[in-house]
């Protein structure tokens, strides 16, 4: 079995193609950002223009040919809107011209899917922290899905961090740039806000903006990922206590974060269970992901109508019936 | 000394110490390796002095929370509840309504004092005789504004059958019910407390 599937949600357009749960090709090409983040429509202009290459690339690399393809599935949501709409389209065209299932796939579903399926774990406690979304997340049963124990409040982490670098004036205007501005930084105290598994960043956004004027950027940018990521952990370390699971997997685009990852692995290490987290290749979005639960859907019968699968830009995971 | 962990949460341990010739609890913030030490011990320290300053001020107010003994830098030694947990009385079958109606009147003492208690659930509820106790505030916040109080019945509510919760609601009576009611319904609307349906899949 072979599938070959799109994701378009955010400033990465991915092409990816997977054979039993092996990934064969994983082509990603991402939007330029500047200073002005992420303007839509000139993102969704970016991902049709890279479409088609993309595609023939990821069939050069994979080695298979479209007949070979068993379905095409492509990243529902969450994300933005004439983002998402590129991938829909070039699966739906794909699958009427060639006669082939198309899938949908929730894409927080599939960043967390790709890691456990990397490291084996069965029920893993999953934190999921990217630029939209932060979330701890457990399979629960009866139907089987997703359970969000808690989440952001507000804003996502990785948005947090980018709005940072950007009142910061650093570029380009990302996480790994803040990480980078934080080396050697000093810690002042910054407002520090979980309510039980739940966290919120805007009011530690708003303070670090602040502190801008009377401290040296290094020093703000260090207290800021250490106040943001110890709330995700603290939150995270509650739900294990509360879940009692054996493993944690950290996914989604923050997940690239070192510190972050030092962080949770050394709290799995305390607590004496496993910690995973993806090579950062399956952390940044991708196709590849998409592709893989396309094929566990695939598998598991799912079978959709062409004409009804669209996108749905606040597609939540907790509404994802799990199949598989 | 022989101390015997009663329970593990993510910011402490909840131990079972001798005090004089009593059994006591004792509630320690231990170091997180993940966090740097200015944070830590920041964060440790002052959620330790407040927990202990709630209690109090519940105490004086006539709430029943467990005695304190004695409060440390990171420590709280208070006195032990003898009792059923509600959580454990709700496994073996329903709960008996004196227990909902008197801790229905706790909470309402409590948002009274202006303290919320941030999780309270059947978990963290003794009954001790014809006594009802509340325990653990570590999530609990005093100036509480009316949304949080909300917090506090979704969390119950959640927690017991809707039989359950007219019963208990019933005897909630606070300053600002009508208030603390209409904020409830307003958290409710919020999608990520509302029911989910799960697609299904053809």
């Amino acid at each position: 079995m072979a599938v070959l599937a799109f994701e378009s949600s955010a400033h990465t357009l991915g092409v990816g193609i997977v054979s039993d749960g092996k990934v064969l090709a994983n082509v990603r090409s991402m939007y330029p950002i500047t200073d002005k983040g992420i303007v839509p429509t000139k993102v969704a202009d970016f991902h049709s223009s890279h479409i088609a290459s993309s595609i023939r690339r990821a069939f050069r690399d994979s080695g298979l040919s479209i007949e070979e393809i068993d379905a095409i599935g492509y990243t529902k949501g969450p994300g933005i809107g004439p983002c998402l709409s590129v991938g829909n389209i070039a699966a739906r065209a794909l699958a009427l011209k060639y006669g082939k299932p198309v899938i949908p796939v929730n894409h927080s579903v599939a960043h967390i899917e790709i890691t456990k399926h990397i490291y084996g774990f069965s029920d893993p406690l999953a934190v999921y922290v990217s630029g939209g979304n932060s979330q701890i997340l457990g399979m629960e049963e009866k139907p089987r899905h997703y359970r969000i124990y808690g989440e952001t409040l507000d804003i996502g982490i990785g948005n947090m961090l980018d709005g940072f670098a950007r009142l910061a004036g650093l570029s380009p205007a990302w996480g790994s740039t803040v990480a980078r501005a934080a080396e050697g930084g000093r810690y002042i105290s910054m407002p520090y806000t979980t309510k039980g598994m739940d966290f919120a960043f805007t009011g530690l956004l708003t303070y670090a903006e602040k502190m801008l004027s009377g401290h040296s950027i290094s020093d703000v940018a260090f207290s800021l990922q250490e106040t943001a990521f110890s709330m995700v952990c603290e939150a995270a370390e509650r739900a294990l206590l509360l879940t009692g699971r054996d493993s944690i997997v950290l996914s989604g685009g923050v997940a690239q974060s070192s510190r972050l990852k030092e962080m949770l692995s050394s709290t799995c290490e305390d607590h004496g269970i496993s910690f995973g987290v993806a090579p950062n290749e399956y952390n940044a979005d991708n196709g590849a992901m998409i592709a893989l639960v396309t094929e566990k859907m695939l598998r598991s019968g799912s079978r959709f109508d062409v004409a009804s699968c669209g996108v749905d830009q606040k597609y939540r995971i907790d509404r994802v019936k799990i199949t598989w | 000394m022989v101390e015997m962990l009663l329970s593990e949460g993510a910011e402490a341990v909840v131990l079972k110490e001798r005090f004089l010739d009593m059994d006591a609890v004792l509630k320690k913030r231990n170091p997180k390796r993940y966090r740097i030490k200015q944070l830590d011990t920041q964060l440790r320290l002052r959620r330790t002095r407040s927990e202990a300053r709630i209690m109090l001020r519940l105490l004086r107010g006539g709430v029943r929370v467990p005695r304190l003994l004695s409060v440390g830098k990171y420590t709280i030694l208070m006195e032990l509840i003898d009792g059923v947990k509600l959580s454990d009385m709700q496994r073996s079958g329903e709960i008996p309504a004196s227990a909902l109606r008197k801790s229905a009147a706790e909470l309402a003492r409590m948002h009274n004092l202006g303290v919320a208690h941030g999780d309270f659930t059947p978990a963290n509820i003794f009954i001790s005789g014809q006594e009802v106790f509340i325990i653990d505030f570590g999530l609990s916040s005093s100036n509480a504004i009316s949304e949080e109080k909300a917090i506090d019945l979704l969390l119950m509510k959640r927690s017991i059958k809707p039989e359950e919760f007219s019963k208990f609601i019933s005897s909630y009576n606070p300053q600002g019910k009508a208030a603390i009611i209409s904020k409830l319904a307003e958290i409710e609307r919020k999608g990520r407390y509302q029911s989910r349906t799960i697609d299904s899949v053809a």
